[in-house]
């Protein structure tokens, strides 16, 4: 049995709690939350459960490991107290892992010293058409890759075009809904640089409204990124690549999925990927996926097949590289 | 169960820019069916087209949809069953309002300004007796009477469903405490404990052990041809349906998101046993005309052979 130690209770917190007490090999032990009000009535709303303040308070629980799933920007600074504190070896970071790549660095760093299981919060990766695209180009099934436009759109901040405050405690609309696109462009990929701004590039992604940025790779391949949290349209955030080939095209979101080649036209729904199918379904089949891969790592020590903090470093290097941080 | 007894209702999500099919369909949609006067309409041509009542997540939109059924005396001998809370506006509003606290503030205002005396009084006790229990039977309070308020006092509200994400939710932390509450909540409403899951098996066994009864209540879950959203399995689903005798179980997603074709995925659903009704959201007139007439045949078909 993992015991597991959730750090700050906000909705990716109580998601993955849930999840992980539905799993058979895990068990959520303890949620650290700062804000007093969410304490008063989370010791009585979670049985079982510990509800403390400190992350010191986690010391001595037996905790295997943690999910902070605190705001971006306090991510390195929990991450190397629960390392400090020996309070768990293994550790999930919701997304994105940083709020730099100094501190992404930082972090891999540290964790590495630790030898165990890291993850980032990057479920798109265990989303069944996702999935089966990076499969397919593995596959090779549009030929040689030759660029990519990725995008990510979502309405969170659509009608608070004002409010650049709550878009930034989440790490701005880059780190908030693009770093999913990135992280895929950099697993389908490989390494990526950011080439010169497209024109709009914003000098720091507030307010919360588009960001967008050209990107190649060593091999030749020139994408794109679109991010906004401000498309009323998108009921739902949505991720999604258009992929161009020497033989072919892949078009693939979060719902489907439809290859073009000079053979055949083909389309696979998430429907026909029985993306359903896990044991506890909440949000998400995706979440449910990812939290089962990093449960067995903790508890195997294998490959989870996610986004480790290495791969998460890869992702904050090419967000600040769009942002125009140095490098 | 013969045909006639089925519960046959209108959903509420296409009017809410719902697609699991994809967010593209949801977007050719068009912003007309998300308006309340328009979805009011397609509800309306659902009553009289064989709809014996309508499911819905209660916000501003469905509120309204209930005032406009009320005023034309539309809705007067149809079932309401009402999901609380509105997980998806809710989140929305967190994330504006700066997470759980600040959300928690904004609904603490509305439940006062709401003049519900009942759901005042409960708040302000679980608020000084760290009674969360109290806390929720007081937000459940509110939410009957913003729909009894809209839809008139003489209204069937039959059944007050908690919300898939937050009955899943409370599945994976073992909050029995919610679930005792709810009933509480609806006992006291005068309605049927309802609840809305992707996960029945795990539903069903968690309040077997819990000894909270499911005679009685409502509850909705994905029954679909091709299993999707079926959880843990298309068979557990099916075996746990088989035995729930007293429980009025309601499929939803019978196409599969929109997977299935109409006819396919009618006839699956006619063929399970124990099932008390379907939902089904309509878009278009033509879709309300056709849908409830065309799934009760279904039933009826089943029913003889």
């Amino acid at each position: 049995m993992v015991n597991v130690a959730i750090i700050g209770s906000g909705k990716m917190g109580i998601l993955h709690g849930a999840i992980l007490g539905a799993l058979p090999d895990a068990r959520v032990v303890a949620i650290c939350e700062r804000k007093w009000i969410i304490r008063r009535f989370g010791k009585n709303a979670f049985p079982g459960v510990r509800v403390v303040e400190h992350l010191s308070d986690l010391a001595g629980l037996g905790v295997d490991a943690v999910y902070v799933t605190t705001l971006p920007g306090s991510h390195c600074e929990v991450v190397r107290e629960v390392f400090e504190r020996e309070i768990a070896a293994n550790v999930f970071v919701e997304k994105s892992l940083a709020a730099s790549y100094e501190e992404a660095r930082e972090m891999n760093a540290l964790a590495e010293a630790q030898g165990a299981a890291t993850m980032v919060g990057f479920q798109k990766r265990f989303s069944k058409t996702f999935d089966k695209a990076k499969r397919l180009l593995d596959e090779g099934a549009i030929g040689e890759i030759a660029g990519f436009d990725a995008w990510s759109y979502s309405s969170d901040f659509a009608e608070a075009s004002a409010d650049a405050r709550q878009s930034a405690s989440r790490g701005g609309v880059l780190r908030d809904a693009g770093s999913h696109a990135i992280d895929l462009a950099l697993w389908y990929f490989g390494d990526l640089e950011v080439l010169a701004p497209a024109e709009g590039t914003p000098l720091t992604d507030l307010p919360a409204d588009f960001s967008s940025a050209r990107v190649g790779t060593s091999s030749g391949i020139v994408g794109t990124f679109s991010v906004s949290a401000q498309m009323a349209d998108y009921r739902l955030p949505e991720i999604g690549i258009t992929i161009k080939g020497s033989e072919g095209r892949i078009d693939v979101n979060d719902d489907q999925l439809e290859l073009v080649n000079d053979r055949q036209t083909q389309r696979w729904h998430r429907q026909d990927l029985a993306d359903s199918e896990v044991e506890f379904l909440l949000g998400e089949a995706e979440y449910s996926r990812e939290n089962d891969a990093f449960i067995a790592a903790v508890a195997t020590g294998l490959d989870h097949g996610g986004a480790d903090f290495e791969a998460g470093a890869r992702v904050e290097r090419i967000i600040d590289a769009m942002l125009g941080a140095p490098a | 169960m013969s045909a006639d007894e089925k519960l046959l209702l209108v959903g509420d999500n296409p009017f809410l820019g719902v697609s699991h099919l994809s967010q593209e369909r949801a977007k050719a949609r068009g912003s007309d069916v998300t308006t309340a006067d328009h979805a009011a309409e397609l509800v309306s041509i659902s009553f009289n087209n064989g709809a014996d009542g309508f499911l819905f997540s209660i916000g501003e939109l469905s509120l309204s949809v209930l005032n406009t059924l009320r005023k034309r005396e539309d809705a007067a001998s149809k079932s309401l069953l009402a999901i609380a809370p509105w997980s998806f506006e809710y989140v929305r509003a967190a994330v504006r309002l700066g997470g759980l606290p600040g959300l928690a503030g904004e609904v603490s205002r509305r439940v006062v300004r709401s003049r519900n005396i009942y759901a005042v009084l409960q708040g302000a006790r679980g608020a000084l007796s760290n009674d969360i229990g109290a806390l929720f039977k007081a937000y459940m309070s509110y939410e009957v009477s913003r729909v009894r308020s809209a839809a008139g006092r003489d209204a069937r509200l039959e059944s007050l469903l908690l919300h898939e994400i937050v009955t899943d939710m409370a599945l994976g932390f073992d909050m029995e405490w919610m679930f005792r509450a709810h009933v509480d909540a609806n006992r006291r409403a005068g309605t049927k404990p309802g609840y809305n899951t992707r996960n029945l098996p795990l539903l069903v066994a968690k309040l077997r052990e819990w000894g909270i009864s499911l005679d009685g209540s409502v509850i909705a879950a994905p029954f679909n041809a091709e299993g999707f959203q079926m959880c843990p399995s298309m068979q557990e689903c099916e075996a746990v349906l088989a035995e729930l005798g007293s429980s009025e179980v309601i499929a939803f997603s019978i196409l599969a998101a929109g997977h299935l074709n109409y006819s396919d995925a009618i006839e699956y659903v006619a063929e399970l046993p124990n099932l008390r009704g379907a939902v089904v959201g309509v878009s278009k007139p033509e879709h309300a005309r056709s849908t409830f007439g065309d799934l009760r045949r279904s039933f009826e078909r089943a029913a003889a052979s």
